[in-house]
């Protein structure tokens, strides 16, 4: 067993671990964050994205001691009980997501493309999105919403509104 | 409610599901874990065909941590076998399946064996302790290998592994081809592909003594409750369908297996048991849509005028005999797709191999038909040197034939196909891209426009009409319940009878609810996941064959129509004046503003639902004589219009669906003349989903599935070894698209509602999958015609395209 | 994935004290992304992990005397994005940057990147090939429409990296360290074919660890560009690769350096187009006479035919796009 400590969604976390266990089951199994998905578990299809030091990668990839002191953000870190992150907000708006299943890494790339460029293009938002597959939706209304983000339709969180 | 006081249907009013989500929250089945839960692990054939000598469990019943292990042994001792279903009912004679392989491994990762113990390492390791040996057998991989007279039987009982023959016949085909001006023939085909949803198969069985919990990601949760009832020998069983990572046909026949084994185990350890199912798992074993061949004859007039087809269809089935017409038989919803055609022969061949067995996909049998009317349009045309969308048009049901009959038995209620063309031509700019086209340079570009039907509301019937002769008939018709209740509160929740895989059944039955209660979507929520011991459902209870449009939505309406009465009655009772002088708006019962202003004010003029729900369910001194307390009510609906044609008559005539959407479909695309690729430059679709109750929603169906169909067209599928090893065993194999291939979907609205469902509805879910095959095909070739090229079968990978043009025409 | 043991080294030292005198036992682990998809296909059972992308001896992108030294640690996002790689080294910033996708190229290391394995879908599926000890390449009467059209035999895999061609057009050299012995091999030589190993992909040994990529800046005046032909638009494997480098002067290419990838069992130099290209105007002629002379001696397989074609149409395209 290895022992890891990191930091997740601002909260110093340890787990005694064994050193196969991936970043991803760490993260669903020991800390009951199940907003990260399993999907193919060999990096294709991004259902498990989280971002790590600031950057998204596949938390299946990750074995959990390869993440040994850093920083984690799942999706449960993005919103408060009150509050949506306005991409959250705008995903909601749009209705970008169908079954739900891949929405938490989708949202995650989003949030790492934002980050680094506030303004992107579709063609960069197609970039920034390409390692997460969605059978349900064709991508459009993802690629709207965070368009709707970057041009800030949905900066200011919003009320419920009739 | 009247379509003119309609506040919340027609509106694109924000979604039910997306909260839970977009913050993680959505509860999907790996997402449960249950007290001393056991994690499963399943082991499978390594090989494509071979005889099973002996399975073994007892190293791996003896390894760390491990509670159980079933054997083919095992599953044949405790299990009873699958009644053969509605799609095996063509068989010469009955053939016993199970949840696992018996005696004969007959594709790469059957399932053979389970194992569980207490933590998923200790499960994976000790799958490895289980002895089975195998003696080999030839496998094979084609249908023309398959039905060879010598070839090594896939089933021995059946004698030979064309497993299946049979044809329909509509109109007098033989005459149609005798006045024929022309014959226009083409073999077509079709690759293997699936529907690859997100979330893999899952189940969860928690065996308390009073009954068995199976908590299972099915689309369909008839099959795997029967198949539990039925191979348990148990009635105690109850299905949970929690949220559900897409579906698209995929989860809704092998899954029965898996669903079967868990709970086994969960019976013989018990212990609540966990199996998910892996991706590599997933691709070999959990179902594709069969390799279909085509071999089709067309009767023309010199001016265009389709007289008849004949079609002979080779469906390469896999290893299974369960699903062995159900590609067939689904053709019969659009056996004629848009056109008027009167004369239609279609024999079919359900040919078996030592492939994964077939199941439905985005579609199923559809995409198929609507491939093989618009590939032939297009080759009749070019070999009467007439325009493709003139032949078209010159076949096309016309405006005053609705409602339309069609030769094999389906009433299509409305439509407008010129139109949709007509919309499609011109948004994509048709005539221009055609005189640029002449103008000629050395780009590739071509168009291809196409159009087709989307079938929605099932008959369970359907598939009897290619076997009059069986004697049990899965049910008829579709019956499908819903409940609505206004609670003590006022608010207001409901309970739908099938569950959902994605497609925002929250969000549009809260908005039935809320124009015929008079109370914002808001204030309205789904009582959570399906649950067969809650929910009412009936035959028409599928997250499959468009059902909810028609079965659900006209039982939540229903339903709440039925507490809406119960609202009036009582409030009407109690505000003192007649139900009639009576309103519901904002949650709120009160008189309309233009009835009666001076009739007597003695009481309140308004009462609110939570103070109805106070009086209803706790108050009976306040209840009107015979009135029954509460403020609940449950209805089940079926189509009104099912009676006529809803049983196969002796010439297999039946209404397989009950509404048909329609669309046309334009695609413009470049192939790069070095390498063979093709882009998707524009792609327009307009589209018949009749009355829309969520334009968001319908909007988001259409993307999702002409996505799926545009991938299909251009290289996602499945590539086999000569010795029946799936080779394409991850996402990135198969080929699935990602957002950067995906092209921008222009999509336009032209809703002709249909007269005879609940609002005018009509399907809105798989149809974009069914055209944008073709549409892609015609296009392709449209480009490639500089060589002369002739596309016959998908997919157009570079490969396939560099080949059309410098190798075979 | 089975059991393995897992410590993180304090050194490069200790990291290479760690490994054994034969592959597989003891495996390395960078970012990850080759090395766990293995894992968890069970191609390699190793009993060890021994983790090296924190190792401060392979970080970092630093200048040297003709160039750049990158430690092999340094992530392919990185590269792709870094300002000095690109002014230096476009064609590498390119390439790392057409690797996998977002995800991947936040997790993989360049390291990595070019000692990973064969994506044959044979191999992958845990065939008795070569590449697993055995002595038959199953797609060489098989299923080949992906395989090597060049310099294939007895494996015709091809060799996956982006990055790769982008290093042996630049002419880098990779530094290997034993922790007690270093080496410096050039990047032409790091490669191996099948007939030299039909095994390995890399002359890397045992007891090895890539620690740095010493990279030449381009040639001055040069012009460079990686293209890179999938069947998708990312994520995907090459069909065919090209890195392109050429310097114009006065009208008359100079020196060209053109590498194919996903052709060949490694990353093939295509010296008779470098030839049929030096000494002309880079035009539509030129570009069409090297993409020809790049598939000279060309034998694709049953089912890989239209790769031939394909790489000479991109060969060109390459070309052209620096015309």
């Amino acid at each position: 067993m290895t022992k890891v400590t990191l930091n997740v969604n601002g909260e110093t976390r340890t787990a005694s671990v064994p050193p196969e266990m991936t970043l991803l089951r760490l993260l669903r199994e020991e800390f009951g964050l199940t907003g990260a998905k399993l999907g193919c578990d060999v990096g294709d299809c991004g259902a498990c994205t989280v971002i790590v030091d600031g950057k998204t990668v596949n938390s299946c990839l990750m074995l959990a001691p390869q993440a040994d002191g850093r920083d984690v953000l799942t999706v449960e870190g993005l919103a408060t009980m009150e509050r949506l992150h306005p991409i959250q907000k705008a995903f909601e708006e749009k209705g970008s997501l169908q079954c739900g299943f891949c929405g938490p890494g989708v949202i995650m790339s989003a949030k790492a493309l934002l980050d680094e460029n506030p303004d992107p293009s579709v063609l960069e938002i197609r970039d920034a999105l390409a390692g997460n597959l969605c059978r349900c939706t064709g991508y459009s209304k993802m690629i709207e919403a965070i368009q709707d983000v970057a041009r800030g339709d949905n900066r200011q969180p919003v009320g419920e509104s009739a | 409610m009247t379509r003119s006081d309609s506040r919340y249907v027609g509106a694109s009013v924000r979604s039910k599901e997306a909260p839970r989500h977009v913050t993680g929250r959505g509860r999907f089945v790996d997402d449960l874990v249950l007290p001393r839960m056991l994690h499963a692990f399943v082991l499978r054939s390594p090989y494509a065909h071979a005889r099973i000598v002996s399975a073994n469990a007892g190293r791996a019943a003896h390894a760390t941590g491990v509670y159980g292990v079933i054997t083919p042994d095992d599953v044949v001792r405790l299990t009873t076998p699958f009644k053969p279903g509605r799609y095996a009912a063509g068989l010469r004679v009955p053939v016993p399946e199970y949840a696992t392989a018996v005696g004969k491994v007959r594709y790469v990762g059957e399932p053979v064996a389970m194992v569980a113990a207490s933590s998923r390492p200790e499960a994976e390791d000790a799958l490895e302790l289980i002895d089975v040996e195998y003696e080999p057998l030839p496998a094979i991989v084609t249908t023309e290998a398959a039905a060879a007279p010598d070839a090594t039987l896939i089933y021995d009982e059946l004698g030979t592994n064309v497993a299946w023959q049979g044809h329909v016949s509509f109109g007098d085909v033989d005459a149609a081809f005798a006045r024929a001006d022309r014959v226009v023939s083409a073999n077509l085909g079709i690759h293997r592909y699936s529907s690859t949803p997100l979330e893999p198969f899952a189940c969860l069985v928690d065996p308390t003594p009073e009954r068995l919990t199976l908590y299972c990601n099915c689309q369909n949760p008839e099959v795997v409750y029967e198949a539990i009832t039925e191979a348990l020998g148990i009635d105690g069983v109850r299905v949970a369908v929690p949220d559900v990572g897409g579906g698209f046909g995929q989860k809704i026949h092998l899954i029965r297996k898996y669903a079967v084994l868990t709970a086994l185990m969960a019976v013989q350890t018990g212990r609540p048991v966990k199996w998910i199912e892996d991706r590599s798992e997933h691709m070999m074993a959990a179902g594709h849509s069969c390799d279909q061949e085509f071999d089709v004859e067309a009767a023309v007039r010199n001016d265009g005028e389709v007289l008849g087809l004949r079609i002979a269809d080779t469906d390469d089935v896999g290893g299974s005999v369960s699903t062995l017409t159900i590609h067939f038989t689904n053709k019969l919803n659009n056996l004629f797709n848009t056109y008027r055609v009167q004369n239609l022969r279609l024999e079919g061949r359900s040919v078996l191999t030592n492939k994964c067995p077939v199941v439905p996909n985005r579609g199923i049998g559809k995409p198929g038909m609507c491939f093989i009317w618009e590939r032939m349009m297009d080759a009749v045309a070019q070999e009467l040197g007439l325009d493709p969308i003139a032949v078209r048009r010159r076949n096309l049901v016309t405006q005053d034939q609705f409602p339309y009959t069609t030769p094999n038995g389906n009433i299509i209620g409305s439509g407008d196909y010129q139109g949709l063309l007509d919309r499609a031509l011109k948004n994509i700019g048709y005539e221009d891209i055609r005189a640029q086209q002449k103008t000629g340079n050395d780009r590739l570009i071509g168009i291809g426009v196409v159009i087709g039907l989307e079938p929605g509301g099932r008959n369970a019937a359907r598939d009897m009409a290619i076997f009059p002769k069986s004697k049990q008939m899965p049910g008829a018709g579709g019956v499908e319940g819903a409940t609505v209740k206004i609670e003590k509160n006022g608010s207001v929740v409901f309970t739908l009878g099938a569950p959902s895989c994605g497609q925002s059944h929250e969000t549009t039955a809260a908005q039935i609810v809320a124009d015929v209660l008079g109370i914002p979507p808001d204030r309205i929520s789904a009582s959570g996941g399906w649950d067969s011991s809650l929910s009412p459902w009936g035959v028409s209870c599928a997250n499959s064959g468009n059902n909810f449009h028609l079965y659900d939505i006209g039982a939540v309406h229903g339903a709440a129509m039925r507490v809406r009465e119960k609202v009036l009655t009582l409030a009407a009772h109690l505000l003192k004046v007649d139900r009639s002088a009576l309103d519901l708006r904002d949650g709120i019962v009160g008189r309309v503003p233009s009835a009666a202003p001076n009739s007597s004010a003695d009481g309140p003029a308004t009462i609110t639902f939570a103070e109805l729900g106070k009086i209803a369910y706790a108050n009976q001194a306040l209840l009107p004589e015979g009135f029954e307390g509460g403020l609940e009510a449950t209805y089940y609906h079926s189509h009104p219009h099912a009676d006529p044609g809803m049983l196969p008559d002796e010439t297999g005539r039946v209404r397989a669906q009950y509404t048909f959407g329609s669309a046309a479909h334009a695609a413009l695309v470049e192939v790069d003349p070095g390498t063979g690729r093709v882009k998707v430059l524009r792609y327009v679709i307009v589209s018949d989903n009749g009355t829309m109750i969520n334009p968001s929603v319908v909007d988001g169906q259409i993307y999702g599935s002409a996505a799926h169909g545009i991938s299909v067209a251009l290289g996602e599928g499945f590539v086999y070894g000569d010795d029946g090893q799936l080779l394409t065993l991850t996402l990135l194999d198969y080929g699935k698209s990602t957002t950067l291939e995906t092209p921008r979907i222009e999509i336009e609205h032209h809703p002709v509602p249909d007269p005879y469902t609940t609002l005018g509805q009509k399907a809105a879910g798989e149809g974009a999958a069914i055209p944008s095959p073709a549409a892609i095909a015609s296009a392709v070739e449209n480009a490639l015609s500089p060589f002369g090229a002739r596309v016959r079968r998908l997919p157009l990978t570079p490969e396939r395209v560099w080949n059309l043009m410098h190798v075979s025409r | 994935m089975d059991n393995f043991s897992y410590a993180r080294p304090a050194t490069l030292r200790d990291a290479a004290s760690q490994l054994g005198r034969e592959h597989n036992r003891v495996m390395l682990i960078a970012g990850g992304t080759d090395v766990l998809g293995e894992l968890k296909d069970h191609l390699r059972e190793p009993e060890r992990l021994v983790p090296i992308r924190h190792l401060k001896e392979l970080q970092g992108i630093r200048p040297s005397r003709t160039g750049l030294r990158i430690g092999a640690a340094t992530l392919l996002a990185d590269i792709a994005e870094s300002d000095v790689i690109r002014q230096q080294a476009p064609v590498l910033a390119m390439a790392a940057g057409k690797v996998g996708t977002p995800q991947i190229r936040n997790m993989g290391t360049i390291g990595g990147n070019i000692c990973q394995r064969p994506r044959c879908w044979y191999y992958r599926n845990n065939y008795p090939c070569f590449k697993h000890g055995g002595n038959t390449c199953f797609s060489a009467a098989g299923e080949n429409d992906f395989h090597a059209i060049l310099e294939g035999g007895p494996s015709f895999i091809v060799h996956p990296s982006d990055t790769a061609p982008a290093l042996v057009a630049l002419g880098a050299t990779v530094r290997i360290s034993s922790g007690s012995r270093e080496r410096s091999v050039p990047i032409a030589e790091f490669f191996v074919t099948p007939r030299q190993d039909a095994r390995r992909e890399n002359v890397l040994q045992p007891n090895e660890i890539v620690t740095e990529l010493e990279v030449p800046s381009a040639p001055a005046g040069s012009k460079a560009i990686y293209v890179k032909e999938m069947v998708r638009e990312m994520w995907d494997f090459a069909l065919c690769s090209v890195a392109a480098m050429v310097t114009v002067q006065n009208g008359v290419v100079q020196n060209a350096r053109i590498v194919l990838g996903g052709v060949a069992p490694r990353p093939y130099r295509a010296a008779a187009a470098e030839t049929a290209l030096v000494g002309k105007a880079l035009d539509e002629a030129s570009a069409t006479a090297a993409g020809e002379a790049a598939v000279q001696g060309a034998r694709p397989l049953a089912k890989n035919a239209y790769k031939v074609p394909l790489t000479q149409a991109v060969v060109k395209r390459a070309l052209l796009s620096l015309a």
